[in-house]
C-alpha cells in the first residue's frame, strides 16, 4: 500500500463522535410538518384532466400536435441541419505548418489527426486526450498524408537523405505507415505529392512536378505503377469513398470547372457554370456530395464560402448550394467517415515593417514600426522615399517614412511572382520573377510608371530573389540550386555559381555594393552559415560571412549599402546582424513585444543604410470539426 | 434503499411524522458526526443539527427529488454551519487538541496499532488545519463517505474541482508525515506551496 492509499484508508477510519443520547428526542420535537399540497404539472393536468388515468385520446391529440404538424410542415428539415461544431484544443500543441497548410488529416474515426510537422516528423495526435506520438521522420510537410480506409495506416511521402524541398521529390518514396506498430511499407518509389489514397489502397492521387516545372495531376495504380495523367495543373484530385469515381477541378479560359470522372475513364462529366473560383472539393463520407471553397468577387470585397454539389453515381445533380458563408479564414483538411469535416481557423496579422538602423553599427536606432497590414514582397525604391509592395495584381507604393500609400499600379501581365523583387537604380523598373498569364516562368521587367511588363529572360523552372547591379546594367537571380546574371541590354543569362555537392543549393544572391560579385547564401540541408560571393565573371568566390553558431540561419538575408553588414532573419522573433569583417553576429532587433507567435523575415536594406524593411507575421490557429451542415434532401 | 427513502419523504412532504421520525433516525447521527467534526463544542453540533433539520421540514416542498435525500440534507448542514461562522465569527469555541485522541480512544476502530492510531492523529490534526475548501472535501467524501460528484454537489462546485482539491489534500498530508517521520525539527509552519501552509 503506498502512502496516498494509507492516508486515504485513514481518511475514510475517521471515528465517529459520540452522539448525545438526548439529541434525538429533542430533534424528534422539532419536527414540524405542514400538509404539502400535491402539485400536478400542467402537463398532468392536460393528460388526465380528472385527477385519476391518463386519457389516452389526450396524448394522441398531443403527438398529432407536436410530431406530425411540425413533420408535415417539413421541420425535419431543420432538425438534421443541426450543425455541430467542435474544438479539438489538443491539436494546437503540436507545431504544425504555418500558412496555407492543408497536409493534415482526420482519421476515419475522428479519433486521431496526424500530420507532418514543420521538423518533417509524423505525428499523430490522440484528439481526446491530446497524446501525442511520433510515427515517423523525414516527411515532406508540403504534401497530404493520408489515412487508410479502416485507419491503421497512414500514408505519406518521405524524404531521401536530408532532402528538404519540393524539387527534390523525384527521388522520393511513398510509405505507409503502421499506427499500431509503426512498421513501414513502401507503396512507391518516385512518388508524386500525395493526394489522396483510394479506400481499396490500390489507387492514389498526387501531383507531380516534372524536372521543367510542370504539373500534372496524376492517378497511379500501385500494383502495376500504371500512371494516367487527369490535368496539366494543381487539380487537387480526390477519390469518391467508394472509389469509383473521382474529382478534380481545372482551370480553362480563367473559369473554375469541377471534373468528375469514373476510375476507369468510361465516364467523365463537368460542372461548368460556377460564377467564381473553385478550390479543395472534398467527397462526403457517404460520397452524395462535393463540397468546395468557391471564391467570388462581390462589390467591395472577395467572397470565400463552402458550397455543396450533390453527385448521384457518375453524374452532378442540380447546381452547387452555398452551405457555410464566408470560410475565408478556414483552411479544410479532410472530411473522415465519421462524418466530421476537420479544418483550421486563425489569424494571420502582420505585415511590412521598418526598422530605423544605425548605419555605422549595424544596430538598431529605434523600436520597429508598421508601415502597411498585409503583404508579403516588397523592395525599396532606390532613393529610398519609397516601398513598393505587390499585391495580387499590381502594386502598392507607400511612403517609406509615413506609411502612407502614395498610389496603386495595376500589373495586368504578370500571374504570379515569386519572393525577392529589385528596384532598378534609375527607378524606371521593378524585376521581378514571376508567371505571365500564358503560364510562362520568366525574369520580368515591370515599367514603374505604367505597369508594361517585358520579359527580359524566359525560363524552364521559376526563378527567384532578383537584385540590380549598381550601375542598373546587370541583374543577378537565383534559380534552381545556381546563381546567374543576365545583361539587362541583351537579356542573355549566365550561370555564374553553382554548388559542387549534388544536395548544396545556392540561393538568394544579392549584388555586392561595388558592383563587382554576387553574394548568396550557401545552403547544406535546410540551414545556412555561410555566405559566399561571387565576381560576376565567375571566376573568383570568396567568403563574406561565417557563423559558428549553426542554430542562426543566414537562408534569407540582405547586405548593407556599405558592404559592412549583412541581415538576417532565421524564421523567428529576432533580427541578426552580421559584420562582414568577421566579427560576431549581434542581434538587431528582437520584435517580440509585438505578440507571442510572431515571427520576421525577408530583411531588406534601405538605399541609404539607415533603415531595413522587414515582413512582420503573426499567425494563430484552431483546429475544429463540423458535422452536419449539408443541405437536406 | 433509495426507494424507502424516497417514499418516506413523500410520506414526510404529506405531514407523515412517522415518516419524517424515520427519516430523522436514519441521518441525525451523521449528521450531528459531519457538523460536530467542523465545529469547536458539541453544544455548537447539537444547536447546528437541530436548526438544520428544522430547515429540512420547512423546505420539504423545496425538496424536487433531482438529487439524492441525503446530498441535499448535508447541503443544508453546510450552509447552515456556514451561516454559523459568519454570523459569529470568532465564538465558535476551537476544539481542544486532544478532542481527536480522545474521539479515536472512545471509538473502535480497524486502526490496528499504536503507530497506526499516532499516524491517524496526525492526519486528523493536520486536515484541521487545512483552508476551509479543502477541509469542506475530506469531512464530505473522507469522513462522510460522500461520492465526489455528491460532494460537489454539496460544495455548489464542479466534481472536477473536488477531484483537484482531494488531490492537492493528500499532497499536502503526504508532505506533513514524510516530514514527521524524518524527524525533522521543523516548527509548525512549514511552506509547501506558494501562499500555503500546513
Amino acid at each position: 500500500m503506498n502512502m496516498e492509499e494509507k492516508i486515504e484508508q485513514c481518511l475514510m477510519a475517521a471515528p465517529k463522535p459520540h452522539v448525545p443520547d438526548s439529541l434525538v428526542d429533542r430533534l424528534r420535537k422539532d419536527i414540524i410538518l405542514k400538509e404539502i399540497q400535491a402539485r400536478e404539472s400542467a402537463l398532468r393536468r392536460f393528460f388526465a384532466p380528472s385527477g385519476e388515468r391518463i386519457s389516452r385520446w389526450r396524448v394522441a391529440a398531443a403527438i398529432a400536435v407536436m410530431v406530425l404538424l411540425p413533420l408535415s410542415y417539413g421541420a425535419t428539415k431543420l432538425i438534421k441541419r443541426f450543425i455541430t461544431i467542435s474544438q479539438l484544443p489538443a491539436i494546437n500543441k503540436v507545431d504544425l505548418p504555418w500558412g496555407a497548410y492543408e497536409g493534415a488529416a482526420l482519421s476515419p474515426d475522428g479519433k486521431h489527426f496526424a500530420g507532418t510537422t514543420t521538423n518533417f516528423e509524423l505525428v499523430v495526435i490522440d484528439t481526446s486526450t491530446g497524446q501525442q506520438r511520433k510515427l515517423a521522420n523525414n516527411c515532406f510537410w508540403s504534401t497530404h498524408v493520408v489515412w487508410s480506409a479502416d485507419g491503421s495506416e497512414i500514408a505519406y511521402v518521405s524524404r531521401r537523405g536530408d532532402k528538404y524541398t519540393s524539387l527534390d521529390l523525384q527521388s522520393s518514396s511513398l510509405l505507409a505507415i503502421s499506427l499500431k506498430t509503426g512498421k513501414t511499407r513502401v507503396l512507391m518509389e518516385d512518388s508524386p505529392l500525395l493526394e489522396d489514397w483510394s479506400s481499396d489502397g490500390r489507387l492514389i492521387l498526387g501531383e507531380r512536378r516534372s524536372k521543367e516545372g510542370v504539373v500534372s495531376a496524376v492517378m497511379v495504380n500501385l500494383e502495376n505503377k500504371e500512371e494516367t495523367v487527369l490535368a496539366q495543373e494543381w487539380a487537387s484530385p480526390r477519390f469518391s469513398p467508394n472509389a469509383g469515381c473521382l474529382s478534380y477541378v481545372t482551370k480553362e479560359a480563367n473559369r473554375s470547372i469541377l471534373q468528375l470522372r469514373s476510375i476507369d475513364g468510361t465516364s467523365h462529366v463537368q460542372y461548368t457554370d460556377f460564377p467564381g473560383d473553385i478550390s479543395r472539393p472534398l467527397w462526403s463520407p457517404d460520397g452524395t456530395y462535393v463540397v468546395f471553397t468557391g471564391t467570388q468577387m462581390g462589390t467591395d470585397r472577395q467572397h470565400k464560402d463552402l458550397w455543396a454539389l450533390r453527385v448521384e453515381g457518375d453524374r452532378f445533380i442540380g447546381a452547387p448550394l452555398p452551405v457555410i458563408p464566408d470560410v475565408e479564414q478556414m483552411q479544410f483538411f479532410n472530411w473522415s467517415q465519421n462524418g466530421q469535416l476537420a479544418y483550421r481557423t486563425g489569424f494571420q496579422l502582420g505585415g511590412i515593417f521598418t526598422l530605423p538602423v544605425d548605419s555605422r553599427t549595424g544596430k538598431a536606432s529605434g523600436p520597429p514600426r508598421q508601415l502597411m497590414l498585409g503583404g508579403n514582397q516588397c523592395c525599396w525604391s532606390p532613393d529610398g522615399k519609397q516601398i513598393a509592395l505587390w499585391k495580387k495584381g499590381g502594386f502598392v507604393f507607400v511612403s517609406a517614412s509615413t506609411g502612407a500609400k502614395m498610389r496603386e499600379l495595376s500589373v495586368a501581365g504578370i500571374r504570379d511572382t515569386k519572393p525577392g523583387m529589385s528596384w532598378s537604380p534609375d527607378g524606371r523598373l521593378i524585376a521581378c520573377a514571376g508567371m505571365d498569364k500564358q503560364k510562362r516562368w520568366g525574369v520580368y521587367l515591370i515599367t514603374v510608371e505604367t505597369g508594361a511588363v517585358k520579359l527580359l529572360v524566359p525560363l524552364e523552372e521559376e526563378a527567384n530573389s532578383l537584385t540590380w547591379s549598381p550601375d542598373g546594367k546587370t541583374i543577378a537571380y537565383g534559380q534552381k540550386r545556381s546563381v546567374y546574371v543576365v545583361n539587362v541590354e541583351d537579356g542573355k543569362p549566365r550561370q555564374i555559381a553553382s554548388p559542387t555537392e549534388t544536395e548544396d543549393i545556392f540561393n538568394r544572391p544579392f549584388f555586392a555594393p561595388d558592383g563587382g560579385s554576387v553574394a548568396y547564401a550557401h545552403l547544406r540541408g535546410p540551414n545556412c552559415d555561410t555566405v559566399l560571393a561571387t565576381t560576376i565573371d565567375g571566376k573568383e568566390t570568396r567568403e563574406i560571412c561565417h557563423l559558428k553558431d549553426t542554430k542562426l540561419n543566414m537562408r534569407v538575408f540582405s547586405w548593407s549599402p556599405d558592404g559592412r553588414h549583412i541581415v538576417f532573419t532565421p524564421g523567428s522573433e529576432k533580427i541578426w546582424c552580421a559584420p562582414t569583417d568577421g566579427g560576431e553576429p549581434f542581434l538587431m532587433a528582437d520584435i517580440s513585444d509585438l505578440g507571442e507567435t510572431v515571427w520576421a523575415w525577408g530583411a531588406e536594406w534601405s538605399p541609404k543604410g539607415d533603415a531595413i524593411s522587414v515582413g512582420v507575421a503573426r499567425e494563430e490557429y484552431q483546429y475544429w470539426v463540423m458535422e452536419n451542415f449539408l443541405p437536406t434532401e | 434503499m433509495d426507494s424507502r427513502i424516497k417514499s418516506l419523504c413523500k410520506g414526510a412532504s404529506r405531514a407523515d411524522k412517522n415518516a419524517a421520525c424515520e427519516l430523522l433516525e436514519i441521518y441525525y447521527a451523521d449528521i450531528y458526526s459531519y457538523l460536530r467534526r467542523l465545529c469547536g463544542s458539541a453544544a455548537d453540533a447539537e444547536d447546528l443539527t437541530q436548526q438544520t433539520f428544522l430547515k429540512v421540514w420547512s423546505s420539504l416542498d423545496g425538496f424536487a427529488g433531482r438529487s439524492k435525500f441525503s446530498t441535499w440534507l448535508y447541503k443544508i448542514a453546510h450552509n447552515t454551519y456556514i451561516d454559523s461562522r459568519r454570523e459569529n465569527t470568532g465564538s465558535n469555541r476551537d476544539r481542544s487538541d486532544q478532542w481527536w485522541a480522545e474521539c479515536i480512544d472512545k471509538n473502535p476502530s480497524p486502526l490496528a496499532n499504536v503507530a497506526e492510531h499516532q499516524l491517524a492523529l496526525l492526519l486528523y490534526e493536520a486536515v484541521d488545519r487545512l483552508d476551509e475548501d479543502k477541509r469542506h472535501v475530506v469531512h464530505l467524501h473522507y469522513y462522510q463517505g460522500l461520492s465526489i460528484r455528491e460532494t460537489s454537489k454539496v460544495l455548489g462546485i464542479a466534481s472536477s474541482t473536488v477531484k483537484y482539491r482531494l488531490r492537492e489534500v493528500l499532497r499536502i498530508l503526504k508532505t506533513k508525515i514524510v516530514v514527521e517521520e524524518n524527524e525533522l525539527n521543523v516548527s509548525r509552519i512549514i511552506p509547501v506551496a506558494k501562499g500555503e501552509t500546513i
